[in-house]
């Protein structure tokens, strides 16, 4: 080849050998270096021998190339030592740990002029006393798609970041949004309560105030010697016969305005409770529902009827709040569906290793068209503002989670099924 | 005698409503008795009003079967000329301005309420004349402008009661 420089040392090393053996020894291994020769010099990684003085003893064709890259402005300068190829090619250093251990590998990065670098792979081996090989690969378009793709990564890894961000964002207004829409329920629930137990504290203080001065009568009444006759018509004049029965009745009325208020703020807090994603427990889905559906109910009660067929459940591996989202999106599709008077079903059953719920309604049902894209997201047939077409999709999401299903059938004119299935224990 | 028509699903707000009038001095009434007919059901107070003349209806807004505002157009029809109140926890403001435009509201008092200013209203409706010697300045000030007319300054205040107000 005329490319390479010299091949020495093989040569030499297969001479030695062949002084002590037979001249057919000789030819064979004059045959195999000739190969070798060949193979070294159709590799088309850049390989070099030399000494310890850097003297190069043999140069792959490659290794020629390698030169020109390192110079594009001197390609035709001659190559005697290694540090012809660049003069930061091989540091001291290397090959001092090379002599130490037999090899050494690294990547140097060189200038290569006109502001250019080229990354490099070295491998150094020594092949003799004094000799060393060294096998050189540009690298650097390996390392540049390298840190590319390193940076895409990073790109990705923040985007996946922010898209986890805005799910979870778009998740709890979602919430926030069907808490909204309860709020006016919830409202007039709270406030009626309020309402009669305010006024109800009002009438009391006023009972009061005519029980004392019942009581200053009285005491006036026997101070001045006064008898059965006047008691009693001051018990006449002041009414006490009724206040003393209306008492009672206005404190346990009142009692029960104030528990009522307690349980409808214990259900919101139920319902709304964040948890965070890892919070997988087991839990009642029987309770789940309850709670949704007292919630539900101050919207519900003024054109539906709730029928609950609750079978035997064993708790469920689940995240409830989330769950209890899937419900109340469900309840409120199905109440909004019907438009005077209806029904809505809850029923509950086991199939197999599932738990099964099935919230019906006898409401207006879906048309076929449109039947296979409600869980699509921000799909809506609601007027603007009073959907976010979001309620399905979102709890399709957490049912998938759950890695249980949910289905829709509905027959227009008839009414709408909605099955959610949830596997008892999640797949480990 | 002035009769008052009591109508809300929530028997307990009835209790409080009948107390709260009991509480009105038939002074302030020049001496009539109140006589308070109270009923959960809309339906049922219809059939009541169908042989009874009510003097005042006073009504819950959000009930089940019959809303506030359904309730009152059927016993305007029944009795064009008696006051009628709303007395509702329910905020949602297009149904109040309904219930102003579509029954020609009185009062709307909102749930709670304070018994002064609902007594107030209940004389105001039924003797013009007493309501300003009954309550205090305050009250009087709050029973004039009624909850109604601040939600439709809000709005672009294009509703007015006046022509309606007996007071």
């Amino acid at each position: 080849m005329s490319t390479a420089i010299a091949l020495h040392a093989p040569i030499e090393a297969a001479s030695r050998a062949a002084r002590s053996a037979p001249a057919a020894d000789a030819a064979r291994a004059d045959a195999m270096e000739a190969t070798l020769r060949a193979l070294v010099d159709a590799v088309p990684t850049a390989t070099l021998l030399f000494d310890a003085d850097q003297q190069v003893r043999y140069a792959n064709p490659a290794a020629r190339v390698l030169a020109r890259l390192c110079a594009p402005d001197k390609a035709d300068r001659p190559l005697a030592v290694v540090g012809d190829w660049h003069p930061e090619l091989l540091n001291s250093g290397a090959l001092h740990l090379c002599s130490m251990h037999g090899s050494w590998s690294g990547e140097v990065i060189l200038g290569v002029g006109r502001g250019q670098h080229k990354i490099l792979l070295l491998h150094l081996s020594r092949v003799g006393a004094d000799l060393f090989g060294m096998t050189v690969r540009d690298i650097t378009q390996d390392s540049m798609r390298e840190s590319e793709l390193h940076a895409r990564n990073a790109e990705l890894e923040v985007a996946y970041a922010k898209l986890q961000g805005a799910q979870e964002q778009v998740m709890q207004s979602e919430k926030l949004a069907s808490i909204g829409q309860l709020a006016a329920g919830v409202a007039h629930e709270i406030n009626n309560p309020i309402g009669y137990v305010n006024s109800n504290l009002s009438t009391l203080q006023r009972y009061i105030s005519q029980l004392f001065s019942a009581i200053q009568s009285y005491e006036a009444a026997l101070a001045g010697g006064a008898g059965a006759t006047e008691a009693e018509s001051i018990r006449r004049k002041l009414d006490l016969d009724f206040l003393v029965g209306d008492v009672p009745q206005l404190l346990s009325e009142s009692r029960e305005g104030i528990d009522r208020v307690c349980k409808i703020v214990r259900d919101l807090k139920d319902f709304a409770r964040k948890e965070r994603s890892e919070d997988w427990i087991k839990a009642d889905i029987h309770r789940g529902l309850d709670s949704t559906l007292n919630i539900i109910w101050n919207e519900l009660k003024y054109k539906a009827q709730i029928v609950k067929t609750f079978g035997e459940l064993p708790p469920v591996e689940c995240l409830p709040s989330e769950l209890n989202q899937v419900f109340m999106n469900v309840l409120m599709n199905a109440g909004q569906a019907i438009r005077d008077q209806g029904i809505i079903t809850v029923t509950t059953s086991v199939a197999g290793e599932r738990v099964r719920v099935d919230i019906g309604d006898d409401g207006e049902g879906i048309p076929p068209d449109v039947l296979p894209r409600v869980f699509d997201p921000f799909f809506t047939t609601k007027p603007v503002g009073s959907g976010t077409g979001l309620g399905l999709a979102i709890s399709y999401g957490i049912v998938s989670k759950h890695h249980g299903t949910i289905e829709v059938s509905s027959t227009p004119g008839q009414g709408t099924l909605l099955r959610i299935e949830l596997p008892i224990a999640q797949p480990r | 005698m002035y009769r008052i028509l009591l109508v809300d699903d929530e028997p307990n707000i009835l209790s409080a409503l009948r107390r709260c009038l009991a509480s009105i001095d038939v002074g302030e009434l020049d001496g009539e008795a109140l006589k308070v007919e109270a009923f959960t059901s809309p339906e049922q107070a219809l059939e009541r009003s169908e042989e009874q003349d009510f003097d005042l209806v006073v009504s819950d807004y959000r009930m089940p079967g019959m809303d506030g505002v359904e309730f009152l157009s059927a016993m305007m029809e029944l009795q064009p000329a008696v006051p009628r109140m709303i007395c509702s926890g329910y905020a949602d403001r297009d149904a109040i301005i309904a219930a102003v435009n579509e029954v020609q509201l009185a009062r709307f008092i909102g749930k709670p309420w304070v018994d002064e200013e609902l007594a107030a209203a209940v004389v105001a409706l039924l003797r013009p004349g007493s309501a300003r010697a009954r309550a205090p300045k305050a009250l009087r000030a709050q029973a004039a402008s009624a909850r109604i007319t601040r939600v439709e300054q809000d709005d672009d205040g294009a509703i007015v009661l006046r022509s309606d107000d007996p007071a």
